[in-house]
């Protein structure tokens, strides 16, 4: 076996004149578990789709599973397509039995997965039932159930996470821990950051076509300086100003409202010690907290120029919390 | 690799033959149509309903002894009047026993049809007017209806020849009912002249009927017929409707269920499991066993029925096994177009927009050549259309299904080869338009826009 599940080189490719993905480079190695991050329209689901020898690149190589292309291992790939459907009018079961027979799983050991599976996402007995009865949350876990009938060796998922509730959100990251227990190389798309932080033990991050990130998640984590504090002003903050006190300390550049706390980030280059002192000096506090840098700080410090930092980060707040 | 394809055409089959409207359309549908068709032709129902021949009509006589007055009392003596009607619906009947499939109505159905057709039994009272009447003095019970008709009649109208006489009838009295009046006046009057003439009338009627042709027609095996020139009309019209619509049945529903895939967005769930190509192979062959279903379906309705006619030596095997050939060719022809059309398209509004001007053209060659092919299937406008890619498939069964008619050979191959070239052709072009289009939302492309996709895949 290969030592990556997924290796491109140099893969270019383009629609008409935008650049959709430019001479990246990716390694996924076997067994881990990969977070594919970047905004929306930086180019993952055409990468996902190159690996998936559905669309092809201009130039460039994709290594899949140790072969050319996804064509020749699809049977051994489990894919959640963002761009994804069922047939309306079949039933839940002959959906995934026609699935599961086009992976090439024979009839009597399909039919014993799809129950167990069915049973396993919190749909048991819904075999019989139309797929247009099941609403979008349930469809999705179907279409999941798709990707890993087979019991493929490689699952890539292009946004599993988006529209699921929080429960079922959770149900998806113990499957995809339970995956990856067994040995499986999971690699999954997603620009709600939390979830990858969760997951993953290494990520990509790209933007614009291009890859800004690549690695470990702690060795990434380490790698960028922690740039925000957590403080808790004692009393109402809402009502004694303390917003303004903490906005106007000297090398703190923005404050966000995070619960009955705030986070204050910090301006490039600034000791965090000495901020966290002169903000003890200018309030009372409950808590002041130098915390890790996480994947959204890191994103945005990756993708965005200063001035749109802020915006970008509600917004992504606001994506993630739908 | 197969089993891939396999699957993808069984599902295909399944979710479109095996639904209740497939079912219907396929099956149900011709049936009913026969038996009701057979029907209504049989009795003529196509007819307006007939009006009922009821009133008074007055007669002004003046001829010597009243002679035409007579002889229409007697023509219109409700005892004549029933035995002709009687001799009518016997006739219906018979001709309906002739049609329509044995069993399918019974006498009593039959009969009360028949006599719905012909209308209730005539009801007419002759009036006999004083000779000096004016015709115009009986206006007013014209217009009332109390008088249904005025005749009329002179010493005249029996001597000179041919004669003239008058019928006022009121506004209201149907072309059927005058006909009926003016029929049994004509009538009468030439009895009446044969009889002063001491000639039989009855002899001379007998002598004047025609001989009936015995029309046999001899089939290029050497078998006969009397059926006559509508084995020319009916086999040929019958092969290309059974091409029409299986065609269209199979490649209609294969963009049905492509922009299904399309709108409901499961391509991409498919293309995880299968390429572009196995799905598209998949679809043509599942789709094709669709058509294939519909075209055996009609086929045996068609040559049962021809069975029954006795007209089934005249539909040559080599008619038959081209019949098969030219489905195949403009199914796949049909199908690998409308899968271009399907895959570029994100809504079925949008693929009529595409097929719109693709249709408008072809179906003009298509009817130009089938309406050619009807008259001579070896006019010169038939024989070019038929090697017209798009309208082979519809024209050239239409001319080798004609039993009157020697098809050249050379013109039976080069319609073959060009059939399967160009089928070869858009599989080609198509599938390369599929595998780009599949993924594509938005917009739909232009007709020059598809052709720019074959480049760019």
């Amino acid at each position: 076996m290969a030592d990556a599940a997924i290796r491109l080189r140099a893969v270019n490719k383009s629609f008409g004149t935008k650049r959709a993905v430019r001479d990246l480079d990716l390694e996924v190695p076997t067994g881990s578990v990969c977070g594919y991050l970047g905004p929306n329209g930086a180019g993952k689901t055409t990468t996902i789709r190159m690996i998936m020898s559905i669309i092809y690149p201009d130039s460039g190589e994709v290594e899949v599973l140790g072969r050319r292309s996804a064509i020749e291992s699809k049977d051994r790939i489990g894919y959640l397509p963002e761009e994804r459907g069922v047939y309306r009018k079949m039933k839940v079961g002959e959906f995934l039995t026609y699935m599961g027979t086009l992976k090439g799983i024979d009839q009597r050991e399909l039919r014993k997965r799809i129950s167990g599976w069915l049973e396993r996402v919190e749909l048991p007995g819904v075999e019989k039932k139309k797929c247009e009865e099941l609403s979008k949350g349930m469809q999705q876990k179907v279409q999941f159930l798709c990707a890993i009938l087979h019991d493929p060796e490689l699952i890539i998922l292009d946004e599993p996470f988006s529209g699921l509730d929080p429960a079922n959100a959770r149900l998806l990251r113990t499957l995809i821990n339970e995956q990856h227990a067994q040995g499986k190389t999971i690699i999954f798309s997603t620009h709600v950051l939390s979830a990858a932080e969760q997951v993953c033990d290494r990520v990509f991050m790209i933007n614009q076509g291009q890859k800004v990130l690549d690695g470990p998640i702690d060795a990434v984590r380490a790698k960028f300086d922690p740039r925000t504090l957590m403080v808790e002003p004692t009393g109402d903050a809402a009502t004694n100003g303390a917003a303004q006190i903490v906005e106007s300390t000297p090398g703190i550049r923005t404050v966000l409202p995070s619960g009955r706390a705030f986070e204050a980030h910090l301006e490039a280059g600034v000791d965090p010690q000495s901020v966290m002192k002169s903000l003890l000096e200018r309030t009372a506090c409950r808590r002041v907290e130098l915390r890790q840098a996480t994947l959204e700080d890191i994103f945005l410090s990756l993708v965005s120029t200063e001035d749109s930092e802020d915006s970008l980060r509600m917004a992504l707040r606001a994506e993630g919390e739908r | 690799m197969i089993r891939k394809i396999l699957s993808t055409a069984f599902r295909e089959y399944k979710a479109t033959a095996l639904t209740k409207g497939f079912i219907f359309a396929t099956f149900v549908l011709p049936l009913l149509m026969w038996a009701v068709l057979g029907v209504m032709f049989a009795l003529g129902l196509f007819d307006a309903k007939p009006s009922p021949i009821v009133g008074t009509i007055g007669v002004i006589d003046r001829t010597d002894g009243d002679v035409i007055l007579e002889r229409l009392e007697a023509r219109f003596d409700p005892e004549t009047l029933a035995r002709e009607y009687e001799e009518d619906v016997q006739a219906a009947l018979e001709s309906v026993r002739s049609s329509a499939p044995e069993g399918m109505m019974s006498e009593a159905q039959a009969r009360s049809a028949a006599e719905a057709a012909i209308g209730p039994v005539p009801e007419v009272t002759i009036e006999a007017l004083p000779d000096d009447t004016d015709p115009e003095s009986r206006k007013t019970e014209l217009a009332s209806g109390d008088l249904i008709a005025v005749l009329s009649i002179d010493e005249s109208t029996i001597e000179d020849t041919p004669g003239a006489y008058t019928l006022l009838k009121s506004q209201g009295v149907k072309a059927r009912v005058s006909s009926k009046i003016i029929d049994a006046v004509d009538q009468s009057v030439v009895e009446e002249r044969f009889e002063r003439a001491n000639l039989d009338l009855a002899r001379v009627n007998e002598l004047r009927r025609p001989p009936r042709t015995v029309d046999v027609t001899v089939s290029k095996t050497g078998e006969t017929t009397e059926a006559g020139n509508v084995i020319e009309f009916v086999i040929p019209v019958v092969s290309v409707v059974i091409s029409i619509i299986a065609i269209f049945t199979g490649a209609g529903y294969l963009l049905t269920s492509l922009v299904e895939e399309k709108s409901s967005r499961v391509m991409e769930v498919l293309l995880s499991a299968i390429s572009p190509m196995q799905l598209m192979t998949g679809k043509l062959l599942g789709q094709g066993l669709v058509g294939l279903t519909t075209f055996l379906v009609y086929s045996a309705l068609g040559i049962f029925a021809a069975i029954e006619f006795g007209v089934f030596q005249f539909i040559s095997p080599l008619a038959l096994a081209l019949l098969v050939a030219y489905f195949l060719i403009g199914y796949f022809m049909y199908a690998a177009l409308f899968a271009a059309v399907g895959s570029a398209v994100s809504d079925m509004r949008e693929a009529q927009a595409l097929q719109g001007p693709l249709f408008g053209v072809m179906f003009l060659f298509i009817y130009a050549g089938m309406f050619a092919a009807i008259n001579d299937p070896n006019n010169l406008v038939s024989r070019v259309l038929s090697l017209f890619p798009f309208a082979t498939p519809f024209i050239m069964p239409m001319r080798v299904a004609n039993p009157a008619v020697e098809i050249a050979a050379w013109e039976i191959w080069a319609s073959l080869a060009i059939g399967v070239v160009t089928v070869a052709a858009l599989v080609w072009a198509s599938a390369k338009i599929f595998r780009v289009g599949v993924l594509m939302y938005g917009k739909p492309p232009s007709l020059v826009g598809l052709f720019k996709w074959i480049r760019y895949a």
